[in-house]
């Protein structure tokens, strides 16, 4: 039988949903007409993501703690399909699966699983709600919740960095600030800075964009049982 | 004084009555109203009390039948935040209810590690054990869900605080879950939990609340889009909705006997006038008793109410009498004339009926004690009311009624062939004997108070299926801790809690909600830091068996600083005012300057196996409220029939003194006895269950069955009034016959087993009335 937890284990996975917030990227496929489209401003940079669709890619994230001498090192594979739906696969060091859809969080390793609203916290609403709005490139309500800044890197390339700043103080108790870097409308990594410290980084790779799944495929994608976790 | 005057005087003074009755007018349907207020036995009290505790009043509300039901739920516990009646609403944990319970117990992590500190702290310490907690550590760093566990690792190594919230977790009645809602168990009904500030069995204000929850839920699941089920648990529903049973049965019962007595009347008499008249006496009775009884501060039961109905049947008997006596008389003869014949025997009458009821009024149940007084009233106001205002109202006799006539014949007729059939008169004695001899020792006795007030099925069904969406407790069943102070009590439950879980794990138990999950005693609290505190080089320890694991050394020396000096004291109920755990502390709960803690039990099948965990801890005791209350109905049941007897005696010796001879008292008072003992044979023949209601009923008949006694004895000392007195007895005999058996048409239980045993008991004493008359006048 599904049990749901209680009390302050609630909250961890939506935390770790933000600090691994992921902007998809173009497929390398198509990279030289996509890292063609550089963005020059951040309403540029919006409208570009608004339209990479469905979402496939490999993932690997380091987490450097403050506690531990060395980071621990995970990967696997992420989805998202529009407007929200997310999924994160992960194969290492052990298989475990966190499941965004409709509001809902489900979280599946070797332990169990637990499923829970996001509307349980307003801290993990408002982190999810946020990275559904980056997918959506809904600048106004990403602008809601951030301070953010947009650069240009490197002259007349097409990289670009977004530093968010939670504008809510319980949030940024937690986090200090996510940084994404990308090419064009690739993103390259994501970096999430907690305030004691510690940080997160995303390295992203064989992304594939403008993907979509029949329902029998969605539902898979979207379950504590995925499909191949490779790519 | 002249007859207007009497008439005018009569009026005025029942239409006062009526409206100070009827602006105090309200009335309860709580069982506590048949429990007995003098219980001294320690465990009926603590029962009592908890009867209507905090943690009774409340309500668990389940939305289903879509994926909206959360939001609901939640829009629906918000709206009910603001009702006057609701003293808390629990939908679920948000971020603010965390934090709470974050700042209640993280700085007091070290205080609350183990019920056996000096076992198991040590074996925590083990170099194995840490080896352990530091792999699971990494392992849990390494999962999607480490960003809390990172930031809370460093003060807290040994995960003492999320062992504290899994307690916690475990100890809650929901689960949390949906649209920031607490959901059932399988995740299809969102749950929000109310607590009342009013006695649930109080029913204005529950039936209010009821159809405000209604109501709103209405409101919010169309605005939803419809399709959402609303179900509720919670003793004010069935409260309520029996209080609406007995006002039904009220209204129909009272209907029923208007009805029929009415149409006796015209029948008999064949005047309205002499209805108008005939009702004003068990009116009057019923009004002054119920005025007396809402003066006080108690509120009147409802089922008091329905007895009170039964008065009509009884009252009414008496202006019976007096008008078909005076429509017997010669023609001309006037009212007070036919009064002044038949006084004594009404006054006789009366008395005896009084005395019966003064005896139900000493009971130790309030309700029973309410019928008792209510009748103990109502029968000297109806007779009085009889013999003073009812001739007001009568004009001289003129000839008498077809059916009058042919009562009177058909009476003397059937004397006459009893008497011509001596040993017929005999053999009907014979007849009840056997009965009473063969049935009584068949009778089974029905002792659990809860078969007294009927709840809708339907409703309990909903309830239990509500119940069940949870992990709730056993009703009814728990365990009490008793000490004069709150840190006695809180050492008594730790150790009612560690036997517990003996039983628990002897399968004994399937679980408890117990306030260990929330607070220890401050001796137990202490007695961690301290053992914890004793260990040598508990920071050497830690680091050594986690950097084995890839921590690096002194990460941990936080959790060494807070063990040396800790931020908080140890943790004290006190500290749960204001807190999103502050209705834990609602199993605390003071006794008359003592404190009990209560720890509910789930799956305790056996009552000897808790009693035999709990031995030899002093003021700890397991509590079955039902199995306690049986035992007090049966001692009650034992020592009414006790009374019953008492009050026999007592109206045996008032006939005595009155007659003056053995044979004809003995007569009057045998019509009572050998119907009463005969209607309880014939429910142990028929295997009819009896309660205590229906030993209290066996006072009715004994009241009413000696004044059929008396009436036909006092025909016997006069013949000229044989005709008048049968046939009068006959008429009152049909008029209450037909009052009880609307009684015993009742859904509550109560009602019907007056009904049941004064309807039977009546007519049995009705057919004795021609033997005793002929064994009377043999004299």
């Amino acid at each position: 039988m599904r049990r749901a937890r209680t009390g302050l284990t609630l909250l961890l996975p939506i935390l770790w949903v933000m600090s691994s917030a992921w902007v998809p990227s173009g497929k390398a496929a198509n990279a030289s007409n996509e890292d063609a489209s550089a963005p020059t401003d951040l309403n540029s940079l919006m409208e570009l993501l608004a339209t990479s669709g469905g979402v496939r890619a490999r993932f690997q994230e380091s987490r450097h703690l403050s506690i531990l001498t060395d980071p621990i090192e995970t990967d696997g594979m992420l989805y998202f399909a529009p407007p929200d739906r997310l999924a994160r696969h992960a194969n290492r060091p052990g298989r475990s699966s966190v499941v965004v859809e409709a509001g809902r969080v489900t979280f599946g390793d070797e332990t169990g699983q637990r499923t829970f609203d996001l509307s349980t916290s307003v801290v993990a609403q408002t982190l999810v709600s946020n990275l559904m709005v980056v997918f959506r490139g809904d600048l106004e309500s990403l602008r809601a919740q951030h301070s953010i800044s947009f650069h240009r890197n490197g002259g007349n390339g097409t990289g670009w960095t977004l530093e968010l700043e939670p504008r809510s103080r319980i949030v940024r108790g937690i986090i200090e600030r996510v940084r994404f870097t990308g090419t064009g409308r690739k993103l390259t990594v994501m970096e999430t800075h907690e305030s004691n410290g510690d940080r997160t980084i995303l390295k992203f790779s064989d992304v594939e964009t403008g993907l979509s799944w029949d329902t029998p495929k969605l539902e898979r994608i979207f379950s504590l049982d995925p499909p191949d976790a490779t790519p | 004084m002249n007859e207007a005057r009497v008439r005018w005087i009569t009026v005025v003074l029942l239409t006062t009555v009526s409206l100070y009755a009827a602006s105090r007018f309200e009335f309860t349907s709580s069982i506590k109203h048949f429990i007995p207020s003098e219980a001294d036995a320690e465990l009926v009290e603590i029962s009592l009390e908890l009867v209507d505790s905090p943690l009774v009043r409340r309500m668990v509300i389940s939305v289903g039948g879509g994926p909206k039901r959360g939001e609901v739920a939640v829009a629906l516990a918000k709206s009910l935040r603001a009702h006057p009646e609701v003293a808390w609403v629990e939908s679920g944990f948000d971020d603010q209810a965390l934090r709470g319970i974050y700042e209640l117990y993280f700085d007091r992590r070290m205080y609350l590690i183990s019920e056996d500190p000096a076992v198991d702290i040590p074996a925590m310490l083990e170099p194995e054990a840490l080896a352990g907690r530091a792999a699971d550590l990494r392992r849990r760093l390494a999962q999607p869900d480490s960003m809390l566990v990172s930031r809370t690792a460093p003060e807290d190594p040994l995960g003492l605080f999320e062992r504290i919230v899994e307690r916690i977790r475990a100890a809650q009645s929901a689960l949390s879950g949906g649209a920031g809602s607490f959901e059932s168990a399988s995740g299809e009904h969102a749950i929000v939990l109310l607590g009342l500030r009013s006695s649930p069995f109080d029913s204005g204000p529950q039936a209010e609340l009821l159809g405000y929850l209604d109501s709103e839920f209405a409101r919010l699941n169309l605005a939803a889009g419809g399709g959402l089920e609303l179900e509720m648990s919670g003793v004010n529903r069935i409260a309520v909705a029996s209080e609406q049973s007995i006002r039904s049965d009220a209204n129909f019962i009272s209907a029923v006997s208007i009805s029929v007595v009415s149409a006796l009347f015209l029948l008999v008499f064949r005047s309205l006038r002499h209805l108008a008249i005939a009702i004003l006496t068990p009116l009057a009775g019923f009004v002054v008793a119920i005025a007396v009884a809402l003066s006080g501060e108690d509120l009147v039961h409802g089922i008091t109410l329905g007895f009170g109905f039964v008065l009509i049947g009884v009252a009414i008997d008496y202006p019976i009498h007096l008008m078909n006596h005076h429509a017997l008389s010669p023609a001309g003869t006037r009212p007070r004339e036919t009064v002044r014949r038949i006084r004594s025997s009404l006054l006789l009458s009366g008395l005896t009926t009084t005395l019966a009821f003064i005896a139900l009024a000493l009971s130790d149940f309030p309700g029973l004690r309410e019928m008792g007084t209510f009748a103990a009233i109502g029968i000297p106001v109806s007779l009085t009311i009889t013999l003073v205002s009812i001739p007001a109202f009568m004009g001289p006799s003129t000839s008498p009624s077809r059916t009058q006539n042919a009562l009177a014949s058909a009476s003397i007729e059937l004397v006459r062939w009893l008497d011509a059939h001596q040993v017929m008169a005999a053999a009907i004695f014979g007849v009840y004997g056997m009965i009473a001899v063969a049935g009584i020792p068949q009778l089974r006795w029905e002792d659990d108070p809860s078969t007294l007030i009927a709840a809708d099925p339907a409703l309990l069904a909903e309830s239990e299926r509500v119940r069940q969406r949870i992990v709730d407790f056993d009703s009814g069943r728990f365990v009490v801790g008793l000490a004069p102070e709150v840190e006695a009590a809180l050492v008594l439950n730790d150790q009612i809690h560690r036997r517990l879980e003996q039983a628990t794990a002897a399968g004994h138990l399937d679980g408890m909600i117990s306030l260990q999950s929330f607070l220890w005693s401050q001796a137990l609290q202490r007695e961690n830091l301290q053992t914890l505190q004793s260990v040598l080089n508990l920071g050497d320890r830690i680091d050594r068996a986690y950097s084995a694991s890839g921590f690096r050394r002194n990460a941990f020396r936080n959790f060494d600083v807070a063990v040396a000096g800790p931020q908080a004291a140890p943790l004290r109920s006190e500290d749960f005012a204001g807190s999103p755990l502050e209705r834990a502390l609602d199993s605390l709960v003071e006794l008359d300057g003592r404190w009990a803690v209560v720890t509910y039990l789930r799956g305790a099948n056996s009552g000897d196996a808790i009693r035999d965990a709990l031995a030899g801890l002093d003021n700890a005791y397991y509590v079955d409220q039902k199995e306690i209350v049986a035992d007090i109905y049966q001692g009650y049941r034992r020592s009414t029939v006790r009374m019953i007897v008492f009050g026999s005696v007592i109206v045996f010796v008032v006939l005595q003194l009155r007659y003056r001879n053995l044979r004809h008292g003995l007569l009057a008072f045998v019509c009572a006895a050998l119907a009463a003992l005969a209607t309880y044979g014939v429910f142990g023949l028929l295997d009819v269950p009896v309660n205590v209601v229906s030993a209290i009923s066996l006072l009715v008949v004994l009241g009413m069955g000696v004044d059929y006694g008396i009436f036909s004895v006092d025909a016997a000392r006069s013949p000229e009034r044989l005709g008048a007195t049968l046939s009068s007895v006959l008429i009152s005999c049909l008029t209450s016959v037909f009052v009880f058996g609307a009684l015993a048409l009742s859904e509550q239980p109560a009602l019907r087993a007056i009904g049941l045993t004064t309807g039977i008991g009546i007519l049995f004493a009705l057919a004795l009335v021609p033997a005793v008359f002929v064994l009377a006048r043999r004299t």
